[in-house]
């Protein structure tokens, strides 16, 4: 298959790699795509690799920060130590580059007075205004409803993952003209409704593990998936969702009256009438079954 | 199974031209080439007897493990939707995953190459593979690990952790 070229012109060689740290020689966008698989702990601790390497991880667009990296680190206080990290992070970078995705993710068993949501608030301003496009929160323990509006009026995608709503507002009542993908994962909402008005939302996963017995209002034209799992909500009203491509819906029913079941599945089916293909999973339908054998 | 699913007597397989830049030719499918976005947006401009590139930024090792990957993908996406066709159950994306695994398990100045060519000639699956490895090249080492894998001297005066 290989043969010499005819061309004496194709003589001019380009020497392969052999060179010293080709990491950083590589185009710049190149190198963030790399690092932003990595932790931020870990970006930090390279910052000893040599003087190029000693303030990298100030100026770089993705900051995922995880709690697991400190599992297994002898602290007397791996809260506080973990706090100050993330404080130093963001105080610490160099301002004038933008975040262009923020991951947060602490651990499950932290104490609520060791992360207010007074201070977490403080974490998303510095965030906000490095214009952020996209944020993953994981396992915090509180955070206010109005802060998590401003995000979702903000960013292009939202994934909320085990978090707590700290009511402050009575509805989670997101307008976003941003907003592409929004999905609120094992989070205890408790609130008196959730309300989504997004144009451009295509995907939206959620699911309601606390048996909230709120309402949910949904208005996206553009959704082309959508992911409701957990236990049915009090009332469902669904908007135009003439693009949908995808429904998934596997909610959980413990309620007796079953003709209030009904009547809500009904309602949220209707909504879904668009949909290419539509997944109900056996839970989901029994309810059904079970009103009309009584 | 292929050719019950598609009876057509396919026609002799156009080839194009890649040189090296250290002056190679390779003959390939068109197919295989037009896995590369940079040939792909510059092809329907050529004329069909003079279709040859000439990639100034791939040396002929590099350009050879890069057409072995394309190569590879068009054969397995043709395999996988003829087995989704005719409803057959088939293990070819694991099997594929499993491919570029081991394709990609090279020493770093390899992998430099290649995703340098990936970048180059825009295969964006090969580039995303290559990302992903040398992010995971990096990942769990200590700096020390580091420095060997990528050759980075140490040139540090202060050492940052050295009041800890």
């Amino acid at each position: 298959m290989r043969t010499r070229a005819s061309k004496a012109s194709m003589d001019k060689r380009v020497k392969k790699c052999e060179s010293t740290d080709w990491l950083i020689s590589i185009p710049l966008e190149l190198l963030h795509h790399i690092l932003s698989f990595i932790d931020m702990k870990e970006l930090i601790q390279m910052s000893v690799l040599s003087k190029n390497w000693r303030y990298m991880w100030k100026s770089l667009p993705t900051i995922n920060i995880s709690q697991e990296f400190w599992k297994g680190d002898e602290y007397e206080y791996p809260g506080s130590a973990f706090q100050y990290f993330v404080d130093k992070v963001l105080v610490g970078r160099d301002d004038s580059s933008d975040i262009y995705k923020f991951s947060l993710i602490v651990c499950e068993d932290f104490e609520e007075e060791e992360f207010p949501p007074i201070m977490f608030d403080g974490y998303i301003n510095v965030v906000r205004i490095s214009n952020v496009q996209e944020i993953h929160l994981g396992a915090i323990p509180e955070i206010f409803v109005s802060t998590l509006i401003s995000l979702a009026e903000q960013v292009k995608v939202l994934k909320l993952v085990s978090i707590s709503f700290h009511s402050d507002e009575e509805e989670f009542n997101v307008n976003s003209s941003t907003l592409e993908s929004l999905s609120l994962e094992e989070c205890c909402v408790d609130l008196e409704g959730i309300i989504i008005h997004a144009p451009k939302l295509r995907y939206l996963v959620i699911d309601n593990n606390d048996n909230d017995a709120c309402k949910i209002e949904i208005h996206a034209p553009n959704l082309t998936l959508l992911h409701l799992r957990g236990y049915m909500y009090g009332e469902y009203s669904m908007g135009d969702l003439s693009l949908l491509v995808d429904a998934h819906i596997d909610t959980l029913n413990v309620c007796k009256e079953k003709r209030g079941l009904v009547r809500r599945l009904n309602t949220l089916l209707k909504g879904l009438v668009h949909a290419q293909t539509l997944t109900i999973s056996a839970h989901a339908f029994q309810p059904v079954v079970e009103f009309e054998k009584a | 199974m292929k050719d019950s699913f598609n009876p057509s007597i396919e026609p002799p397989k156009k080839t194009v031209t890649l040189v090296s830049s250290d002056g190679y030719d390779f003959e390939v499918e068109e197919e295989v080439a037009l896995e590369s976005q940079v040939i792909k947006d510059g092809f329907e401009d050529k004329a069909v007897d003079d279709r040859e590139y000439l990639l100034f930024n791939v040396h002929s090792d590099t350009l050879e493990l890069i057409i072995k990957y394309c190569e590879k993908h068009v054969s397995s996406r043709k395999s996988i939707s003829a087995a989704a066709a005719s409803s057959s159950s088939s293990n070819g994306e694991e099997a594929l995953k499993e491919w570029d695994e081991h394709f990609i398990s090279v020493d770093t100045n390899t992998l430099y190459d290649i995703l340098m060519a990936a970048d180059y000639l825009n295969i964006k699956s090969l580039l995303d593979l290559a990302i992903q490895k040398v992010a995971d090249t990096i990942h769990g080492r200590s700096p020390e690990q580091i420095r060997k894998k990528f050759n980075i001297e140490n040139d540090s005066i202060i050492d940052p952790w050295a009041s800890e």
